[in-house]
């Protein structure tokens, strides 16, 4: 027994004293702060497939290969923010990417201290890049806020949706709120009603059938992404909701999940996505970055992964730009880069730090013959952020100085 | 002049010496971190792992000390965050103003918290304690209008002390190092008093410390409260270095955290704590950027140390010293 | 006030109440017998429903002989864990082995995950109870009611074995008072092991069956875990009755709490167990331990 004891203690003390401190060699490192463990694990690792094959597209930066230094939030502000720091710290990375909201709004207070920029490609709210800015922190994804515009056109251009009646069901969040109002605010729109259920329900019974009983033919469903959402389509398919009710995904699916859903996704219609790989049939950026993600993954790239994709190749276009790896000058040139991503040619809103990034909407529908491996997916229309991002940075809160 | 008086002028022993130096030399040596060229993220550990000494410190007068074993103990810790930050950034940051704002807080909920969980002990005292939490974190993230919900209480300024701010870096450690130091002392002084020595007596058995005479409910129900007050001190601190809080630190997770580090460094002695503090941070931060499994590797140095270390670091530390 | 609504949400709580007194069953056996507070409970939930997602995609069954095989995988792997945490610490304070079956637990799910990843896994609704039956003019799928119902005929099975067979006096016995038990002659040993397999069992029988309904991830434990703590000691730990009571006070006010109050619900459900325990420490019935 005391052996033991010794022996676990010493290999304890051994693990402790392995600190890292890897020291920095000739390559460019790029800091990846992101989900690695815990129920949203798949997004983490769209996210990270994303930017790897976008570091594999654009090749080196600088004349430097570029290096990865991935780290786990473990989806928990407080730890955010020390990883983040040793990013900086021990590192020493010249920037940012992978971060989700939770990670985006615990950084955005340290910033300053961080020194870094942080380009986010997940992060939906909109405070970030509103109320809320920094200098340092971009997003390459739409906002809420954008999403609610697309979600609002959805309805009025589509005589099926617009003649609907609508019922929400969804988490008690403010975004939930925040979708439930825009389709109210739809004119000439039938509201049959709206039912928000507690944070970690996985069981929508009763809230289906509040639903059913209203008598809806349009259901939103601002769910959280992953599988709270799975398990809400299949549930509203057992319980015969599908039959009757168009179901309307305000931001779309990840494609690991209409997988799951097999022909069930065709019930769905996407409000706003913020990447869709079919959109290869209009953009030559995205076919790359499909057969490349592709090759690397064998399976299709979501839209987690190409939108992280984007963030990846604005972020390398800039440094380039800037012709160093300067914070400051990276941060200016990420103000002025027009990059040809995945998602289209995306640059940052002038004095502001949120991307004129489209949305796409459409329905989900079967993919054959399966392309890159995938049967169902969505039928892409873009929405254009002319029309969804209608106000100017200070309009919108942000003020920088 | 008696013989014994004269017996008792010996000179000390080398091994006496050094018992009565190493608090004061761990003590300056913590203190010297940051001026001392460490690389400034082992500081930023170090820094946030003072933090949560304070937090193990007393969850150990809980546990340890009256034997209370708590599994909500993020609720003193958390709150504080919350009642400090929100002052902090809406009122004033002067550091010691928003101390007190936040002790204030934390001790009123304490005392209506402990009142209920010290109906029960034992078992039922740790799921209670983990109900509590749980409240806590539920209010965390219904209360938008104050707590801004999941998102979290963001724009938390740096503090102030005497009017000048308090950056982060070695000005904030030294900050932290301070008040680790205070509390240390404090609650050693608490323990050796005789209301720390009738905590002991009820650790070692309810049934006779009443049979004494001892109002056991009042004092676990004060034992509780000061915990939550020193836990409290700890979470002035946090959400000063994190520029904020969210519900996240009210989970049941994190009390499970805190429950580790005070068990690993040593139930029953205070520099236990601090030793399982450093040695959690620390070990987290390797085990997260290397490998995916932390939540196992959690639980197996979890359950090797209840069964193997009951004493922790602290125990092994004693034998090691003793046999010397 | 939606009737329908208000409707449904009660059936949901019945039927999420009869999974919980599976589980509630077995911790509150387990504690009564052994003082054993198992905070490994809701992973080796988490287990049954992995168990048989295994072995329905590895050995191909179909659902049916699947729900069976898995909790015939777990018991043996908890009565490992018990001989290997459980044990070695089983003269100490009642709290160690709450504090080591919290770290278990992290391992199990860590293991879950590390085996099967982190994403959920979807079990299909099987036949023949897929679709739904038309209750008070909503529509209810079929396989909850069914569910509910094995449940609770599973639970009267434990309540029947606890209460007229010879195995299930001696356990009463040792509830009562261990001392006095051995003194007679009975083997608690071996009834210990027995009821913890036996629990362990209830508990993957429970994550199995639900898996249909709830879907199979690494975190499913957890809720029904506290839940389960929530209803033991509503009902006063060790007792049965008084567990099964708990469980469907816990499970109604959820629901139905849930669908009104939303997350507030889970406040209220604290709240309601913090007043029972002030006014009646030892369980809504008044017959459990203190502890």
């Amino acid at each position: 027994m005391r052996a033991l004891r010794f022996a676990i203690l010493i290999m304890t003390g051994v693990t402790l004293a392995l600190a890292a401190g890897v020291e920095a060699q000739e390559s460019l490192k790029v800091g990846v702060l992101t989900i690695r463990s815990g129920p949203a694990t798949p997004v983490g690792d769209d996210i990270l497939a994303g930017i790897q094959t976008a570091t594999k597209m654009y090749g080196p930066v600088l004349g430097r290969s570029v290096e990865l230094v991935v780290e786990d939030s473990l989806w928990n502000p407080q730890q955010a923010v020390t990883k983040a720091t040793k990013l900086v710290q021990q590192n020493r990375v010249v920037a940012i990417l992978g971060t989700s909201t939770i990670e985006s709004l615990a950084l955005l207070p340290v910033a300053d201290r961080l020194g870094v920029p942080i380009v986010t490609s997940n992060s939906g709210s909109a405070a970030i890049t509103r109320d809320r800015c920094s200098k340092w922190v971009f997003r390459t994804n739409p906002d809420e806020l954008m999403s609610a515009a697309a979600l609002q056109s959805l309805i009025t251009g589509n005589p099926r949706l617009q003649n609907a009646k609508w019922f929400t069901i969804g988490h008690d969040y403010p975004w939930s709120r925040l979708v439930a109002g825009s389709v109210k605010g739809v004119k000439n729109l039938k509201y049959a009603g709206e039912t928000f259920a507690p944070l970690d329900t996985s069981d929508w019974a009763p809230f289906i059938a509040q639903a059913r009983t209203a008598g809806a033919t349009a259901v939103v469903m601002p769910v959280t992404l992953g599988t709270p959402l799975l398990q809400f389509i299949q549930q509203a398919r057992e319980f015969g909701l599908t039959n009757d009710a168009v179901l309307v995904a305000p931001i779309g699916l990840p494609d690991w999940l209409v997988d799951k859903l097999g022909d069930t996704s065709t019930r769905v219609m996407s409000a706003g996505s913020w990447a869709a790989w079919r959109y290869e049939d209009q953009e030559p950026a995205t076919k790359q970055f499909n057969e490349v993600f592709y090759q690397l993954n064998g399976r299709v790239a979501g839209m987690q992964s190409l939108q992280a994709g984007a963030a990846a190749l604005m972020l390398y276009n800039a440094i380039t730009k800037a012709g160093s790896t300067d914070p400051e000058a990276v941060v200016k040139a990420l103000e002025a880069v027009e990059v040809r991503t995945p998602v289209g040619p995306l640059k940052f809103q002038a004095g502001g730090r949120q991307a004129e990034a489209p949305l796409f909407l459409g329905p989900y529908e079967s993919v054959a013959p399966p392309r890159y491996a995938a049967r169902f997916a969505q039928r892409v229309e873009a929405f254009p952020a002319s029309k969804s991002l209608t106000v100017t940075a200070k309009e919108s809160g942000c003020n920088l100085k | 002049m008696a013989p014994a008086a004269v017996a008792e002028r010996r000179t000390l022993s080398s091994r006496e010496i050094w018992g009565q130096l190493a608090l004061p030399l761990v003590a300056a040596a913590l203190l010297a971190v940051p001026f001392i060229g460490t690389p400034a993220f082992t500081a930023t550990l170090l820094n946030e792992a003072l933090i949560y000494a304070i937090w193990a410190l007393s969850l150990d007068l809980l546990v340890g000390f009256t034997g209370l074993v708590s599994f909500g103990h993020a609720a003193g810790f958390g709150l504080a965050t919350y009642a400090a930050g929100y002052f902090a950034r809406e009122v004033s940051a002067d550091f010691l103003l928003t101390l007190a704002v936040s002790e204030g807080v934390v001790v009123a909920v304490a005392l209506v918290a402990g009142f209920i969980a010290t109906r029960v002990s034992g078992v039922a005292f740790a799921i209670i304690s983990l109900a509590v939490c749980q409240v806590l974190f539920q209010i965390a993230v219904g209360w938008r209008s104050v707590t801004q919900g999941m998102d979290g209480l963001v724009g938390v300024p740096l503090p102030r002390l005497f009017g000048r701010a308090i950056a982060m870096g070695p000005a904030f450690y030294t900050l932290s190092a301070v008040l680790l130091v205070t509390s240390y002392l404090a609650l050693r002084w608490l323990v050796g008093s005789p209301f720390g020595r009738t905590l002991a007596a009820i650790r070692s058995s309810e049934l006779r410390a009443a049979a004494v005479g001892i109002d056991v409910r009042l004092h676990k129900w004060a034992a509780v409260v000061i915990s939550w007050a020193v836990a409290g001190v700890g979470g002035t601190l946090f959400v000063f270095m994190k520029a904020g809080t969210t519900p996240m630190v009210l989970h049941w997770s994190e009390s499970g955290n805190v429950l580790a580090m005070t068990i690993f460094g040593g139930l029953g002695t205070l520099l236990g704590p601090v030793a399982g503090a450093v040695a959690f941070v620390f070990l987290r931060d390797e085990l997260t950027t290397h490998t995916q499994a932390w939540q196992f590797g959690f639980g197996l140095v979890f359950v090797l140390v209840v069964i193997l270390f009951p004493n922790g670091l602290a125990g092994v530390a004693g034998r090691l010293w003793s046999r010397s | 006030m939606d009737v329908n609504f208000l409707f449904v949400s009660a059936l949901n709580g019945v039927v999420y109440g009869a999974f919980l007194l599976l589980t509630s069953l077995g911790l509150s056996l387990v504690f009564g017998l052994g003082r054993v507070v198992n905070f490994a409970h809701g992973a080796l939930y988490a287990l049954g429903g992995y168990a048989l997602a295994d072995v329905m995609r590895r050995a191909g069954l179909d659902y049916w002989p699947a729900l069976v095989a898995a909790p015939l995988v777990v018991v043996p792997l908890a009565i490992v864990m018990e001989r290997l945490t459980i044990f070695p610490v089983r003269n100490r304070p009642e709290i160690y082995t709450l504090l080591v079956t919290f770290g278990v637990s992290f391992m199990i799910i860590g293991g879950i995950e590390y085996a099967w990843g982190t994403g959920t896994v979807l079990i299909a609704t099987p036949r023949p109870f897929t679709g739904t039956v038309s209750l008070a003019g909503n529509q209810f799928p079929l396989y909850r009611l069914f569910a509910a119902t094995l449940s609770l005929v599973v639970s009267a099975g434990v309540f029947a074995f606890v209460q007229l067979t010879p195995v299930g006096l001696r356990i009463r016995a040792i509830t009562d008072d261990r001392d006095m038990a051995e003194s007679l002659g009975i083997d608690t040993k071996w009834i210990l092991t027995l009821v913890f397999g036996g629990a362990a069992g209830l508990a993957a029988f429970a994550g199995a069956l639900g898996a249909p309904i709830f879907a199979v991830q690494p975190e499913m434990g957890t809720g029904i875990l506290l839940d389960s703590f929530l209803a033991v000691i509503l009902g006063g730990l060790g007792n049965l009755p008084g567990s099964a009571l708990g469980a469907f006070i816990v499970a109604m006010t959820k629901s139905i709490g849930g669908g009104y109050i939303a997350d507030w619900s889970v406040a209220f459900l604290f709240l309601v167990v913090g007043v029972v325990l002030v006014l009646r420490p030892t369980g809504v019935l008044g017959r459990g331990r203190v502890a």
